[in-house]
């Protein structure tokens, strides 16, 4: 029983880790159609800047804020240097840049920050344990896993009213849809562009701060894990869904806590990539960009 | 004026007379329907035909369910009257169908000889093969290298423009290094979609001159697709109409000048047409 | 000959260029197999098991682990095609099975588990590694004289068209697929028996983008880019002492900068003609000129 509720909690805190990734890496994936692998240097980068924030200010709130503007430049300078540049360029060569500009950022925290080692994020009251009692079993949660639940709905609610109600979330589909189109028919297609990753890289931001104080050990590759089975989630439950980008979450969150609880803990990231292999074995169509077709 | 009787009412077809036959191809992509009940019968004592239809009508469509790109939603392919509905391009092309695409498709990184001899090592089943060759050519072979120098002998291709790349070619090169693509398996069928295209008047008079000349010579069916009616007219013994993915006439250039359906459909070009 | 420490780079960039050959040919025909590290390591370890355990000659063995990792990847690049993957899809695809595969090693007592696979005898010399390189290189060099190499090419330019023309396709990409792993198998086969101690995380993110990275850096039109690719960015780096390890920073900057300026890569097929354009009026001229030199003109 205690296992029970235990793997429970475990899931609902992997899997709001899973959402918070998702969430925002959905923005650039699912909804403008970007092949982009760059989001979990940004998480990572941006717990580094809260790692010393916190250092410095003792302020969780204030480290949120600094993580989320981290995000914000960065998200902006990686859309001019390695999305605008090669826009309309074959997938290849998107993933390959959007992957040079991970390796560059993760390798700068690499040799900047104790030489790659992981680092440990002071003690906050996310830390404090919330422990209760069923039976002779005493399952725990921390403050900080309920932080980042609290955050996600949050999050989920925002996105998906901004991407179904306002201008920048029609801009955004519209351009996904046809670059060429939308641009002809007015929508800045260099602002949307712009806009939607420095969006996305705020929330990288706070996934970062939150992920970090919910962890307290990181290291520069820490997200990239998370960045990956995003995709799987993505996947499987249809892109350019956001409120289905977090409930993917949850449920790939569930299925491997169980699987760790239950039976082997070391398969557990095999779950991911065989989902992964599964849904494009059934549904294989384009995944980005509208499936070209081929006039004879 | 010829009208293709119904299925039902049509005595038996004996395919082995013809060549390449569509019968009652259906072509469904979701929610529209590029053909619908079309049916195409290539051979038996007419070397040269064409189909013709406004812009939309699925001309395309039917050379690419004849040729096996396209799998038809309904009805059946019959290459000398071997039933190959939905099986793959390169076992028709085997069949001996070749064709040409519409617009210019060479691979640009490969020689003019070398695109020829692409084809022509991928060797047709019959007339094509020399004894002992083998079918999947992966490899090149002595006979393949002979039948590509032979088409481009036969359009006219000789010399160092064999050595040079489809970008520093003029357009006139281009379709004709399609041609001897197209030719080098020494195909029973041609299909030819829109070879006159961008052709100024001097060269299509050329091109049909040649392909006339090919067909005797190579003994094969030849089907042209186009939109110049003056070209179709002069080349064409016999002529399929399509209108809106269906067949709208089909018979001798004099009976389809005269459909006033055929007119109707055009808005007024084949009245035009000077013979 | 060479110091010792310039041995042990030349070696291992003799073994990477393998490999990046190998990640060459599906990138080529722009099929984005990118399993390229788990085919070294399936080579690697099949390789190490073969000479360990069993007591197979080293180039029996090297043989072997080519073969099971061409294997491999003809399995995943079969299921790719016949579901009709492209572009990221099939990156996603194939990156799903590397790392199943690394979590699977990791778990196998037999290979060694996460702790690795040690004990294997040093085959490869520098010697080695050289030689096999150059073999490989000819066989390029023989491949796009070859019909399969056409028949490369023209998928590349077009593949749509190409079963038109009699041309079995999916058969002639899974040949390339396979000998594409076949070469990482035997970069990592090579590698296994130079490094000694192999672990699965030896072949992840890291191998991949090592060996991805300078490929589309030296542009994927001809194979000699691959070739310049992975040792112009393992040489400048390994040169200009300071920069050691910022190797792969240094890789991922130049790639990047590439791209952007030029999204073809370094050597296209312009860039190869020319140069070869170029080699020829030297030598004719050379040839030419000392010919002149010998006839005097007859009047």
């Amino acid at each position: 029983m205690g296992l029970l509720i235990q793997s429970l909690i475990n899931g609902i805190s992997l899997g709001s880790s899973y959402a918070l990734v998702a969430v925002g890496f959905t923005l650039i994936f699912g909804v403008l159609r970007v092949v982009y692998l760059a989001h979990a240097a940004v998480i990572a980068a941006c717990a580094y800047v809260g790692f010393f924030v916190l250092r410095y200010t003792d302020s969780v709130a204030a480290t949120l804020l600094a993580g989320m503007i981290t995000g914000a430049i960065l998200g902006i300078i990686i859309e001019a240097v390695a999305i605008r540049t090669v826009r309309g360029q074959n997938h290849l060569i998107a993933m390959v840049t959007s992957i040079s500009v991970a390796v560059l950022i993760e390798e700068t925290l690499r040799l900047t920050v104790e030489g790659g080692q992981p680092i440990s994020y002071a003690r906050t009251f996310t830390s404090e344990l919330i422990r209760f009692h069923i039976g002779s079993a005493s399952p725990y949660f921390t403050i900080g896993q309920v932080l980042v639940v609290a955050m996600v709905i949050v999050l989920v609610l925002a996105l998906t009213f901004i991407v179904q109600r306002t201008w920048l979330g029609r801009s955004i589909r519209a351009v996904a849809d046809s670059e060429t189109v939308s641009s002809l028919l007015g929508v800045r297609v260099n602002t949307t562009s712009s806009m939607t990753v420095m969006l996305a890289s705020t929330l990288a931001g706070a996934a970062g701060v939150l992920l970090a104080l919910t962890i307290t050990v990181i290291d520069p590759r820490f997200a990239d894990l998370m960045q990956f089975k995003s995709i799987a989630i993505i996947l499987f439950v249809g892109m350019g869904s956001i409120p289905g980008a977090v409930v993917g979450g949850y449920m790939l969150g569930f299925v491997e806590a169980f699987a760790v609880s239950y039976f082997d803990p070391s398969y557990r990231d095999l779950f991911a990539y065989l989902m992964m292999i599964g849904i494009l074995m059934v549904r294989p169509q384009g995944l980005l960009g509208r499936h070209v077709a081929q006039r004879v | 004026m010829t009208t293709l009787a119904t299925a039902s009412a049509a005595p038996a077809v004996d395919r082995s007379q013809l060549v390449l036959t569509g019968e009652h191809i259906s072509v469904r992509f979701g929610g529209v329907a590029a053909l619908t009940d079309v049916s195409v019968r290539i051979g038996t004592g007419r070397r040269v035909e064409a189909i013709i239809g406004p812009n939309g009508a699925g001309k395309t469509t039917l050379f690419n369910v004849l040729t096996g790109v396209v799998p038809p939603t309904e009805g059946k392919v019959f290459v000398h009257g071997r039933d190959v509905t939905g099986r793959r391009q390169d076992f028709i092309f085997r069949q001996g169908v070749s064709r040409t695409f519409q617009g210019l498709r060479l691979w640009e990184h490969l020689t003019v000889e070398q695109n020829v001899t692409l084809a022509s090592n991928s060797v047709a089943g019959r007339k094509g093969r020399a004894a002992g060759e083998r079918v999947l050519g992966l490899w090149n072979s002595k006979a393949g290298l002979e039948r590509a120098h032979w088409a481009l002998d036969q359009v006219g291709l000789t010399g160092t423009v064999r050595d040079r790349k489809p970008p520093q070619l003029s357009l006139w090169d281009s379709r004709m290094v399609e041609i001897a693509r197209a030719i080098s398996s020494e195909p029973d069928v041609l299909l030819l979609d829109e070879p006159a295209a961008g052709l100024n008047p001097v060269e299509k008079k050329r091109l049909r001159e040649l392909l006339i000349r090919l067909s005797h010579e190579i003994d094969f069916h030849l089907v042209v697709v186009e939109h110049d009616m003056n070209f179709v007219m002069s080349i064409a013994e016999h002529i399929w109409v399509l209108n809106f993915g269906r067949l709208l006439a089909s018979g001798p250039p004099s009976e389809i000048q005269a459909d006033p359906r055929v007119h109707e459909a055009y808005l007024g070009s084949p009245k035009d047409a000077k013979k | 000959m060479f110091s010792s420490a310039f041995e042990a780079f030349a070696t291992i960039q003799c073994i990477m260029i393998i490999a990046a050959l190998g990640h060459y040919l599906p990138l080529s025909m722009r099929q984005l197999d990118v399993g390229i590290a788990a085919y070294m390591s399936i080579g690697a370890y099949v390789s190490a098991i073969m000479t360990r355990e069993f007591g197979f000659t080293f180039p029996a063995a090297l043989a072997g682990g080519a073969v099971v990792a061409g294997a491999g990847a003809l399995f995943i690049d079969a299921l790719a095609t016949r579901v009709k993957l492209t572009g990221f899809s099939y990156a996603i695809f194939s990156l799903s099975f590397a790392e199943s595969l690394r979590i699977i090693l990791e778990n196998n007592d037999y290979v060694g588990g996460v702790l690795g696979f040690s004990g294997i005898a040093h085959h490869t010399t520098f010697g080695v590694a050289a030689g096999v390189l150059a073999v490989v290189i000819v066989l390029f060099w023989l491949l796009d004289r070859s019909r399969l190499g056409q028949l490369r090419t023209a998928i590349a330019d077009d593949e749509f068209i190409v079963p038109q023309f009699g041309v079995p396709l999916v058969t002639t990409k899974l040949i390339i697929f396979a000998l594409g792993g076949a070469l990482g198998g035997l970069a990592g086969g090579l590698y296994a028996h130079y490094v000694l101690y192999i672990r699965p995380a030896d072949f992840g993110f890291v191998m991949l983008i090592a060996l991805q990275l300078p490929v589309v850096f030296g542009g994927l039109d001809r194979f000699y880019g691959a070739i310049v690719g992975t040792a112009l960015l393992a040489w400048i780096p390994e040169v200009t002492r300071d920069l050691g390890g910022f190797r792969l920073m240094f890789a991922a900057a130049a790639t990047l900068l590439m791209l952007i300026w030029r999204p073809t890569g370094l050597l296209t097929h312009d860039t190869i003609a020319a140069i070869s354009a170029a080699f020829r009026r030297l030598l004719t001229s050379l040839r030419g000129g000392s010919r002149e030199q010998e006839r005097p003109e007859v009047q």
